[in-house]
């Protein structure tokens, strides 16, 4: 994905007129599973969440596509976690996390919250409120792009 | 968990393997709806334009598990004849939503118990009660009797006590073994036993379905079954007391104290030893009554009885130790009594009177 963002990016100039920003955006979610395969190992898979109890590791998939006429650039893609899901980790390294609602982001280890003794203590993956993405380079015109975190379900 | 790395990939099978331990806390409540919604903002020529929603969401299926747990890991020690001796259990809901709980108690009918001994005894009298004040013994007109947990939220628990009775012919280290066993059953009606709950069959529905996620318990009991079971068991603890009685002559009227012997007129000392087997419960309020032969007379008003706190020798060898302290009124017409009170597995006490040979 990022090879071909910088591909893109470097062959498209900015557009001489305004184009209307036409960007899709979809959110799915899956259910993790470690099945056997025909020789016994383990093989992870993902499933539609027909079947989901407490406990279970869901993968959050956001997939973009850039419809339009113009590149999108600052694109900033944001997901607050859901209510009863807490936060496992995320496919890719670029993903910034929140720990405060969404004022303020960075890796996680990095963060801070109000421990219990009024000191702060390091931030843990079940802190996560907010994950958000800021891709550098502009999302081309005909470009799509997949995002990936993953979370439990309390 | 470390800080470190935490947005690389932490392994999928070990947080799998977090979150599939059956006795965890019950969780999101079933039927509750998680709906993901993500927003993308972006510019075009520099222009923000109209932030981009897309979401998605699923419905929460029903998790049903249930744990029943002895609430101390070791026997209870009872002695024979002892009446509403208890063993309690906790029972647990870690559903993700309010279940009922049947409960039914079954004594073991020999194999291993729970700690280490046999089961080769039956308690009577048993039956099935709701610790009310949760202290693990029987009380009556406070402890109820109880056949299900009824109504019992998610992740809450109660504590239940199987009672009985010990037979008097019990010995020392004889088992008798309980086994309780709870049915996840539907909730929803109080005061009412709701019908057994199953797993949902076939495929998976974008309705509620049902998981059962129980643990394996006793013998029969696998995981998975809607049912979970624990163990425990009552140890007869008794007391075995070994009564060792000795005389010697003191004095005669003739010789004095210088080797003196059994003629009328003669003050013989006598001894009553009593010692409780090791391994055995503690013996309480140990009395011994002698009853002195017609043909002596106890000195009672110059001696009294001598409670003696420890013996010496053992076994047959047993005698007093002259460490008692002397009771001037613990005797009537021609019997003597000893209160020696309690006797510790192991210990031994003793009496000591003297007679007049008549």
């Amino acid at each position: 994905m990022k090879t071909l963002l910088s591909l893109l990016a470097a062959l498209l100039p900015a557009p001489a007129v305004l184009a209307a920003g036409n960007v899709a955006l979809e959110s799915k979610i899956f259910v993790e599973k470690t099945v056997q395969d025909a020789h016994g190992a383990p093989r992870i898979v993902l499933q539609p969440p027909a079947l989901v109890v407490p406990g279970e590791q869901l993968v959050f998939v956001l997939d973009y596509s850039n419809r339009g006429n113009a590149p999108a650039t600052n694109f900033t893609v944001t997901n607050p976690l859901p209510h009863d899901i807490t936060f496992t980790d995320a496919a890719d390294a670029g993903a910034e996390l929140s720990v405060d609602g969404g004022k303020s982001w960075g890796q996680l280890a990095v963060l801070t919250v109000p421990g219990s003794d009024g000191k702060r203590r390091a931030a843990r993956p079940t802190d996560v409120t907010h994950i958000r993405w800021v891709l550098k380079q502009p999302v081309a015109v005909g470009e799509s792009g997949r995002l990936t975190f993953r979370g439990t379900v309390r | 968990m470390k800080q470190t790395k935490t947005l690389s990939a932490v392994s999928a099978l070990a947080m799998l393997a977090m979150g599939s331990g059956a006795a965890q806390a019950a969780g999101t409540t079933s039927g509750t709806t998680i709906s993901n919604s993500v927003s993308v903002a972006y510019q075009v020529g520099g222009v923000d334009q109209i932030p981009v929603t897309g979401s998605d969401s699923f419905t929460i299926d029903r998790k049903i598990a249930l744990t029943i747990a002895e609430t101390n890991s070791n026997t209870t020690y009872v002695s024979p004849g002892q009446v509403n001796v208890a063993v309690a259990f906790s029972v647990t809901n870690n559903s993700n939503t309010a279940i009922d709980i049947a409960l039914s108690a079954t004594q073991l009918s020999g194999g291993a118990a729970a700690h280490g001994g046999t089961d080769n005894f039956d308690v009577s009298n048993f039956a099935l009660y709701k610790d009310v004040n949760g202290n693990g013994l029987y009380d009556a007109g406070t402890d109820t009797a109880i056949s299900y947990a009824d109504e019992l939220a998610a992740d809450s628990s109660i504590q239940v006590i199987a009672v009985g009775t010990i037979g008097l012919s019990q010995v020392t280290n004889d088992v008798a073994a309980v086994v309780l066993t709870g049915v996840a059953r539907e909730a929803g009606s109080a005061s009412s036993l709701g019908n057994v709950i199953t797993a949902t069959s076939g495929a998976n529905t974008t309705a509620v379905d049902t998981v059962l996620a129980d643990a394996s318990g006793e013998s029969g009991d696998v995981a998975y079954d809607g049912m979970h079971s624990d163990m425990d068991d009552f140890t007869v603890l008794a007391a075995t007391l070994t009564i060792i009685k000795t005389s010697s002559v003191i004095s005669d009227p003739v010789n004095n104290t210088n080797d003196p012997k059994i003629i009328p007129g003669a003050v013989v000392e006598q001894c009553i030893a009593v010692s409780n087997a090791a391994d055995g419960a503690s013996a309480e309020s140990v009395t011994v009554t002698e009853t002195v032969p017609g043909d002596t007379t106890p000195v009672l008003g110059s001696y009294g009885v001598y409670e003696e706190t420890s013996v010496t020798g053992t076994g047959a060898a047993m005698t007093c130790s002259n460490d008692g302290t002397q009771d001037l009124s613990a005797a009537s017409g021609n019997t003597v009594t000893g209160t020696l009170g309690s006797i510790a597995p192991g210990a031994a006490k003793g009496m000591r009177f003297r007679v007049t040979i008549q």
